[in-house]
């Protein structure tokens, strides 16, 4: 598709997810007030939105006005876009909060990217002010801003994106560099955001599964990783990607409003790349390495990706690369199996809900005498014995193609000494010889869960802190493999490959898993429908037919049409028909690394 | 009048100062979780989850922290333009001012291993200019040289989280390993009984005593004797002793919030109305 014809389908879906914002019910907030801005904008609307957005809060006797990067990064670029148009009170309690306020860095990557752009807005706009709201002139935040995104572009262009692949955040990674590449005065900058949003979008791209993002992710937790569609970045999917019915349940976040009303329009070969999944291949992506700044003795190590897209399914997985205990990311999630389907009903995954308290302190400053509690009181699901999301030290998986092995050793005294697997309820599934077999019409999966196990429901809700009604966040089977030595071997493969289902099942159940060396000596091995052999070693090798996986060699990125070295900041993203991507972030290779200082 | 020098600071939610240690007012509008506060002249330095900041007498809050600054676990004032030496999550680092005048940071601790960066509390060594003890997630470390070079204590293998210099001698508050004392800073011997296996956050001298902020309260001793332990059962990670009254302490406790002993811990009275307090200072003695 020709970028004219692109940009016309990307705007036409933006001007529909506008009017349908406006006629939403509920109150817009400074994120989506833009939608209100196309329209012919009521002032005290306007004003009220602002005010209730950032003179909600103040702090201290002074009675400042006070907010972290969920409101200076709207508030920025409400402004930005609007400056003409919006009221003139609305225009002055946002520079009175941008230059008098008292504004909250945080501590994730999502974070202090929105802290750094709305803040560099800021600085720009507001130059000849003598002292900015943090005691310094506009030019020492300009510089510092600078600084820091300059920096994360360049550990994203060499190392892979740190808060990788996260459907919750990629989506304020993204929609502050579109602010940033409109606003800025800056035009080096501009050029740098430009390339990296062309990386995000290809992330975004690559994993793409009919409205889902499969696979690994940095972070997917608050209880939704069993739905196909999650977090706001389903809106930048749609407006990008299109390619099915407009749907304001899924399509519309308030998060993703200002990308409505912004000119960045990605290569248009990223939609076409979304969608083709007719010729199955593999993804790899290298990500950054996590962030685990104590409780272990050496740094954790570059992410490898891997996902399988096929024509009905996809499987990805992650080598996460921890350190080790009590090194866990508390909303990671490592590998999924994804199809087409409603909410809970074309997902699978497990894990092991690891709950030491140290894997809060091991990424987050507070002690770790305390930080248990202090973290599980404001968020009790995250040491909910049938949690489905979050690393655990104990993980170990390995995959080629469709075939999965995923392995657990996890210690006598661990408070979780099991492992949870979700299925779907939409699936009758079949057990045969050990496996679990489910016909999914246009494909089929078996499982062997490794120890025994116990079915179990899991139900959850939204509003689960009196009773649980609609079983609206989690709502599925819950096989619990209670053993210290648990693991899944895992086979999905089309349906028009193997013919028909009990065909599929006869074969797969006349071979097992080998586990003749498991536990003992940390070894299993897993044949595939077509022959090829998996041979996993927990803490060792992983081999396809003989020949070990070299994960050390995973480029920034690998797919049809994908050129991408690791460390080098040069891409190519190629398709048939349409215009070639080739980026490059003019880096030096050998120069030392920008300091990364945030979570995710 | 309230100045910086006849105030107790409480670190928490913001900085608060007390002309009294009892009735408490917030200075300046920023309220970020503050871990420790030094005193530079006619300011305050705080170190917070969110970088570092001077706090002027006036309330105004002037960041001195850059992009590479954060999590900062405790500071010290050494003077000079230099300013102050920060240990946060991510090591030791040093100010410097650019050519603008803004002021940006030197990691010193990038080539440590992981644990050895955490660095929860910092001391300079009286004796040595340019010689700091951190205690670390690892031990106590002991930057040579302004940190141009580091070396291992015998105190390792277990979190440091508070350090002192008092009775002519350095102390060192560990997890689950007590309070330990040593001369030069790299020997260290465990300094006390009855509280072997207490986990330390704080340490204060009041004349010959010391008292140890654990996780399971105060504990008051001389560093030879039993430790005994004083006022209410909590996280104390805070302790402050005024100079001009030696029986006057503030314990901060997370949670727990701030109490006050006039009475060398005899009776506790809990004050103000905070919940959780990261760090204390007493007025400035004559």
């Amino acid at each position: 598709m020709d970028a004219e014809t692109y940009s016309r389908e990307v705007e036409a879906r933006a001007q529909q997810m506008l009017k349908a914002t406006v006629e939403r019910q509920g109150r817009l907030n400074l994120w989506d007030a833009h939608a209100l801005m196309v329209a012919a904008p009521d002032q005290e609307r306007i004003i009220e939105i602002v005010r209730r957005g950032l003179e909600n809060e103040t702090s201290g006797p002074l009675g400042m006005l006070k907010a972290g990067p969920f409101q200076i990064l709207p508030a920025m670029l409400l402004l930005c876009r609007w400056e003409t148009q919006l009221p003139v009170e609305a225009k002055r309690i946002i520079e009175q909060f941008m230059t008098r306020g008292a504004l909250e860095r945080g501590n994730t990557e999502n974070h202090w990217m929105m802290y750094y752009v709305g803040n560099l807005l800021a600085a720009e706009r507001w130059a000849d002010l003598q002292v900015n709201w943090n005691g310094l002139p506009p030019a020492a935040m300009q510089r510092e801003a600078s600084r820091w995104i300059l920096g994360t572009i360049e550990r994203t262009a060499r190392l892979g994106h740190h808060e990788y692949d996260s459907p919750q955040y990629h989506v304020e990674h993204v929609v502050p560099l579109i602010g940033l590449r409109q606003h800025t005065q800056d035009e080096d900058l501009r050029r740098q955001v430009d390339q990296v949003l062309t990386l995000l979008v290809a992330d975004m791209a690559l994993e793409y599964w009919r409205g889902s993002w499969a696979g690994g992710h940095s972070r997917e937790g608050y209880r939704q990783n069993t739905w196909t569609r999650v977090g706001p970045v389903t809106a930048l999917q749609y407006l990008y990607f299109g390619g099915e019915a407009f749907d304001p349940d899924h399509h519309l976040h308030a998060y993703a409003a200002p990308a409505l009303v912004a000119s960045y329009r990605p290569p248009p070969l990223f939609a076409a790349m979304a969608w083709d999944r007719q010729q199955p291949h593999v993804v790899k992506k290298t990500k950054a390495p996590r962030n685990i700044f104590r409780h272990v003795q050496q740094d954790a190590g570059p992410v490898h990706k891997y996902t399988y897209m096929s024509r009905s399914f996809a499987l990805g997985s992650t080598q996460v690369n921890l350190p080790g205990a009590p090194a866990a990311p508390i909303d990671l999630v490592s590998w999924d199996l994804t199809w087409s389907g409603p909410r809970h009903q074309a997902k699978i995954g497990c894990n092991h809900p690891y709950r030491e308290p140290r894997r809060f302190s091991a990424f987050l400053s507070g002690l770790p005498q305390d930080i248990g509690r202090g973290v599980a009181t404001g968020k009790p699901y995250l040491q909910f014995p049938d949690r489905l999301f979050g690393a655990s030290p104990y993980e170990r998986m390995m995959q080629h193609q469709g075939a999965l092995i995923v392995l657990y050793r996890i210690p006598a005294d661990d408070a979780a000494p099991y492992v949870n697997l979700f299925l779907p309820k939409s699936v009758a599934w079949v057990e045969c010889g050990g496996w679990l077999l489910g016909d999914m019409e246009d494909f089929y999966v078996a499982l062997y869960p490794i120890g025994r196990y116990r079915w179990l429901s899991i139900r959850e809700s939204t509003n689960d802190h009196v009773m649980v009604k609609d079983a609206n966040l989690v709502d599925g089977w819950l096989l619990r493999l209670e053993s210290l030595s648990a693991g899944l071997a895992l086979e999905v493969v089309e349906a028009a490959e193997v013919g028909d289902f009990a065909a599929f099942c006869a074969k797969r159940a006349a071979q097992q898993p080998d586990l003749s060396a498991w536990p003992e000596s940390g070894q299993v091995g897993l044949e595939t429908w077509d022959g090829r052999r998996l041979e996993m070693d927990y803490d060792g090798s992983h081999c396809v037919d003989g020949q070990a996986i070299d994960y050390e060699a995973y480029p920034l990125y690998e797919a049809p049409g994908v050129e991408a070295p690791l460390g080098t900041g040069r891409m190519i993203f190629r398709r048939a028909g349409e215009e070639t991507v080739e980026l490059d972030f003019g880096i030096d290779p050998h120069a030392p690394l920008p300091s990364m200082r945030v979570i995710g | 009048m309230l100045t910086w020098q006849n105030a107790w600071v409480a670190g928490a939610g913001g900085v608060y100062a007390s002309v009294d240690g009892v009735e408490w007012e917030r200075v300046g509008a920023s309220d970020p979780k503050v871990n420790a506060i030094g005193r530079q002249d006619d300011c305050l330095v705080a170190g917070c989850e969110w970088g570092l900041w001077q706090v002027g007498a006036d309330g105004g809050w002037v960041q001195l922290h850059d992009e590479t600054l954060t999590e900062v676990q405790d500071v010290v004032i050494v003077g000079g333009d230099l300013g102050a030496v920060a240990a946060s999550a991510y090591g030791v680092a040093v100010g410097a001012r650019d050519e603008c005048g803004f002021m940006r940071w030197t990691s010193l601790s990038e080539t440590l291993t992981v644990d050895r960066r955490f660095s929860n509390a910092i001391v300079v060594d009286p004796d040595t200019a340019g010689r700091w003890l951190v205690g670390t997630e690892a031990g106590v470390l002991v930057a040579q040289e302004h940190g141009a070079s580091w070396e291992v204590a015998d105190l390792a293998g277990c979190p440091v989280r508070a350090l002192l210099y008092a009775l002519g001698a350095f102390w060192a508050g560990t997890d689950a390993r007590g309070v330990w004392r040593s001369q030069d800073g790299l020997q260290w011997q465990q300094a006390g009984t009855g509280a072997q296996e207490a986990t330390v956050f704080a340490l204060a001298a009041s004349g010959e005593r010391l008292l140890a902020g654990s996780l399971e309260g105060i504990l008051v001793g001389d560093g030879q004797g039993a430790w005994q332990r004083s006022g209410p059962g909590m996280l104390t990670s805070a302790l402050a002793v005024d100079p001009q009254g030696q029986d006057v302490w503030l314990a901060g406790a997370s949670p727990g919030g701030l109490w006050r002993t006039e009475d060398a811990g005899q009776r506790w009275a809990q004050v103000g109305s905070f919940s959780g307090v990261g760090a204390l200072i007493a007025p400035q003695g004559d």
